[in-house]
């Protein structure tokens, strides 16, 4: 007997330590604030300097604040069974999914909360119209409200080394620089270099990429054993996807930003280019079609927007083919620009690896997005080197063979022209200008997927609406984006002082062009509340939204083997594919 | 004696004769149990019913709940569809209608489905094969067996993520096969990236699968009786006759529970193809994978769940199946 009792307690004492165990940490107070975050490339000073100045403008109240790396596996599971974090930063949350079940708090009064005595209001304060639709969504009753605040607005195109741009231009002043540049591939002008300036549009891109291959020049000055730079690094392995942020700035540019919202939302817009959710339920496969071009052109190569509306109405996928023909043009075409050295390898390379070359200057160019400077800052710190990124260079008067093959800029007969659409209203700060022709420029926002969200059940809601209102104030956003390395944030602010120390301007060529890009560009994202993307596979693997269909990729295979993978046969076959799998896509919808 | 004897056979009273009542004091009385006094809750029956329920409760609500609420709520849920808006609607047999169709068109499916089984006969006639015959020369004490053993070993009490990281380094440009190649003056070939990824992930989950089963099978080699194998022996069996007619035979039922086991490759590699390429590809999807990758939001998890249910259907007969064909190979040996 005594043994039975003896076994029992022993049995219940272990159970109550191991639950005392299971819940083991600090409790939480009334006072408090507890912020989760996705740490990665916007690192963790940004949230730890803004929560201890939260603490001094809010006595009594402590900030807690929890940096972690796969947050994203974690956040649903949050939401729905209740956490003790009352904010979460994440990047690809589907937090549509949390509405009707009710675990996401709604931000309703936040969006309507005057934050200085003009009477401005937080929904006021944000970027524009297009991120504050992103942040709303229909509740059971078909009412929209907002749930969440956009969390960056990032910047996204080509990455490019300025240490191995200086090199090149010193080798262009050298004399066999100077024979080169008299040569028809080396433009005929000797005088002609960089001085730090990227190039401004598809053949200057070209040039540059010639430059780097004729200058030959060895990682290491002196004796390399690092072989010799080339044009471009990516990692095909694990970061082939980031193309796409070269590839959608072409497309942008060839067929505008209303036939990107027109695409993203399966023809089912409004006179806006906004979901129209009354007719949600029957999508248009046409926006796949590469046959139909989205855009009529005019002959001063604007968009006609009568003949557009009454023709394919912005549906088509003939100008995203032209976009993809370009990028395949430049890379794929040229299998050798891409780095291939005994230590790094395209189809071996992994992400880190990628940034490691590209810091280290055994390539000119990398396809990157806004934080790749703050994630590669301990390479560039210790190889010393200097990166910049540069506007999308403009589809200017493109002219390629049948082949698809470059020919040169004067050129009198060609196979295929591509220009991008030119600027209606003429020159304006959004614009640039390229060999006589005014174009729009237009930039692809990387992360516009990051959310920041109240779980419905957190306890802190008030704390957490309050730090909310307390991060978009021109001073707290301004910090955000000097210690996040020049990440913006969604708010109407001078993101581009963010740097300013006692008059002096201390951001790097990196954030300054940042800055720049996204000024004087239309931005423009494919993030969609469609159900045909929310819903069905032709997501694919994508946690929230992918142009390309069941989000596949084909820039490493195309690189690898160019003639089976060429634009007009994968896009063709890619939309056969959507065509045949159309009806089951339809019945998961 | 004799008299005693005698009297005895005269009357049947004798033997009352032979106990007086005088010589012999008869037993007390049993005491009866008291039984308790009002309180059933103290009483010994209720105190011992009480313990068991006590241990047996928390295994069952174990089990009730992480597996027959979880599985009942998983079929329940391939009849229904999760709408954003509306939340859960009854659609009776439109998920599985559309599987079918989905296999139809879908290439991808089809490679998901090959992979699975390919995970499966790998597990099979790769792995398994190659265990039994490691355990059994390990069992002969071969020398530096003892190390031997703590090296096939490894794989399995090494984290995967770990795992994976030792592996890809291997084979990566600048690991041992790089380096092979480039005594060779090769290139190495891209084993992350298709076409030979498949076979890398094959390759993986064959180096790291050999250790699980090593320990349980060369525990089971080491009970048969040491006098069959010597007797074996002296009737001049060598080392294969040794292992196909007296071991294998011997060892029949747990052999066959262990392929069973390598049988359920076809569902358990999930995680080793994703950390091997850091992304989702369909030359590497395994049923696994891809229900894990759609089980992260409402909708996905309902096509989780009838791919689920679809595929034991097809594979739990099978499975039955073939234990009972094995089973019938050959009798079971008590020792």
């Amino acid at each position: 007997m005594k043994k039975k009792i003896t076994a029992i307690a022993l049995a219940a004492s272990l159970c109550a330590a191991s639950m005392g165990l299971a819940a083991c940490g600090p409790k939480k107070g009334g006072d408090e604030l507890w912020i989760t975050y996705f740490k990665g490339g916007y690192g963790s000073e940004w949230v730890e300097t803004l929560a201890r100045k939260f603490e001094q403008e809010h006595e009594g109240v402590k900030v807690r604040t929890d940096g972690d790396t796969q947050l994203i596996n974690s956040v649903a599971n949050m939401m729905q069974n209740g956490t003790d974090y009352d904010l979460i930063f994440c990047h690809d949350i589907t937090w549509e999914d949390f509405v009707a079940p009710g675990w996401i708090y709604c931000l309703d009064d936040l969006y309507n909360t005057k934050v200085d005595e003009n009477g401005t209001t937080f929904k006021d304060r944000i970027w524009d119209e297009d991120v504050l639709a992103s942040t709303r969504y229909p509740d059971k009753n078909g009412e929209y409200h907002y749930y969440k605040v956009p969390w960056t607005i990032g910047t996204a195109g080509i990455a490019y080394n300025l240490t191995v741009m200086d090199r090149v231009d010193g080798w262009l002043s050298k004399t066999k620089g100077q024979e080169y540049l008299a040569t028809t591939q080396g433009g005929g002008d000797t005088s002609r270099r960089w001085n730090k300036q990227p190039p401004k549009d598809y053949y200057s891109l070209f040039q540059y990429c010639y430059d780097i291959v004729a200058a030959h020049l060895n990682v290491d000055e002196g004796e390399s054993t690092s072989g010799i730079i080339v044009p471009f690094t990516w990692s095909g392995v694990s970061e082939e996807w980031q193309w796409d942020y070269v590839l959608f700035d072409w497309w942008g540019q060839l067929a505008g930003p209303e036939t990107m919202n027109t695409f993203k939302n399966f023809g089912n817009v409004d006179e806006n280019f906004n979901l129209k959710v009354s007719e949600q339920g029957n999508p248009h496969k046409e926006v796949y079609d590469p046959s139909r071009f989205a855009v009529v052109r005019n002959e001063d190569g604007t968009v006609n927007r009568e003949a557009t509306a009454s023709g394919n109405n912005y549906m088509g996928w003939a100008e995203y083919q032209q976009a993809y023909q370009l990028w395949y043009t430049l890379v794929a075409g040229n299998k050798d620009w891409s780095l291939n050295t005994k230590n790094y390898k395209i189809d071996h390379m992994s992400k880190f690896q990628n940034e490691q070359a590209f810091a280290n200057g055994l390539a000119a160019m990398t396809p990157a997005a806004c934080w790749i400077e703050y994630e590669a800052k301990d390479y560039l710190e210790k190889s010393g080197q200097e990166v910049s990124i540069m506007p999308t260079p403009v589809v200017s008067n493109v002219k390629l063979d049948a082949n698809g093959k470059l020919l040169p800029k004067d050129a009198t007969s060609w196979a295929t022209k591509l220009d991008a659409i030119h600027a209606e209203e003429g020159v304006t700060e959004k614009t640039v200008e390229v060999n006589g022709n005014v174009y729009n420029r237009v930039s692809f926002t990387s992360s516009f997927g990051d959310s920041v969200m109240i779980p419905a059940k957190s306890t802190g809601k008030e704390l957490a609406v309050e730090f909310l209102l307390f991060m978009q104030k021109e001073e707290n956003a301004k910090l955000f984006t000097k210690l996040s390395g020049g990440t913006v944030l969604p708010y109407k602010y001078e993101y581009w002082n963010s740097f300013v120390e006692d008059g002096e301007d201390k951001a790097s060529a990196w954030q300054k062009s940042i800055f720049e890009i996204d000024r004087n560009s239309t931005k423009f994202n494919n993030y969609t509340q469609h159900p045909m993307m929310r819903k069905t596979s032709l997501r694919g693997s994508a946690r929230m939204t992918t142009v390309w269909p069941e989000n596949k990729y084909y820039y490493l295979q195309a690189w690898q083997s160019p003639e089976k993978n060429e634009p007009q046969t994968l896009i063709e076959a890619l939309y056969s594919t959507v065509d045949s799998k159309w009806n089951v896509f339809m019945k998961e919808l | 004696m004799q008299e005693n004897i005698k009297a005895e056979e005269e009357t049947p009273a004798g033997l009352d004769a032979l106990f007086e009542e005088d010589e012999f004091e008869a037993l007390p009385e049993r005491k009866k149990r008291k039984k308790p006094s009002g309180n059933f809750f103290r009483s010994r029956k209720f105190r011992k019913n009480l313990f068991v329920i006590c241990m047996l409760a928390y295994p069952v609500f174990q089990f009730a709940v992480m597996w027959a609420f979880v599985n009942f709520d998983s079929i329940l849920m391939t009849f229904q569809k999760y709408d954003t808006l509306e939340g859960w609607k009854f659609v009776g047999l439109d998920n599985y209608a559309n599987w079918f169709e989905k296999f139809k068109i879908d290439p991808a499916y089809k490679i998901m489905f090959v992979n699975s089984a390919l995970h499966s006969l790998v597990g099979m006639f790769v792995i398994f094969p190659i265990c039994l015959i490691v355990s059994y020369f390990l069992c002969r004490k071969i020398p530096a067996s003892g190390f031997f053993r703590i090296i096939f070993y490894l794989p399995s009490i090494i984290p995967l993520v770990v795992l994976v990281l030792g592996f890809t380094n291997m084979i990566n440009v600048n690991g041992i096969l790089g380096k092979l190649y480039e005594g060779f003056n090769k290139e190495a070939p891209a084993l992350l990236v298709p076409p030979k990824v498949r076979w890398t992930v094959y390759a993986f989950t064959t180096w790291a699968g050999i250790g699980g089963n090593l320990l349980l099978l060369s525990g089971t080699i080491k009970r048969v009786p040491s006098e069959v194998l010597e007797s074996a022996r002296l009737d001049g069996v060598g080392t294969l006759g040794e292992l196909f007619r007296i071991i294998i035979p011997m060892i029949w039922p747990t052999l066959v529970t262990m392929f069973i086991m390598s049988m359920m490759g076809i569902f358990s590699v999930v995680f080793q193809p994703l950390f091997l390429t850091d992304k989702l590809m369909d030359d590497t999807m395994t049923i696994g994978l891809w229900i894990f990758n759609k089980a992260t939001d409402n909708s996905g998890n309902v096509q989780a769940a009838t791919l689920g249910i679809m595929s034991t259907v097809v594979v739990a007969p099978v499975i039955l199946l073939t234990r009972w064909g094995l089973d019938k190979l050959f009798a079971n040996v008590n020792y």
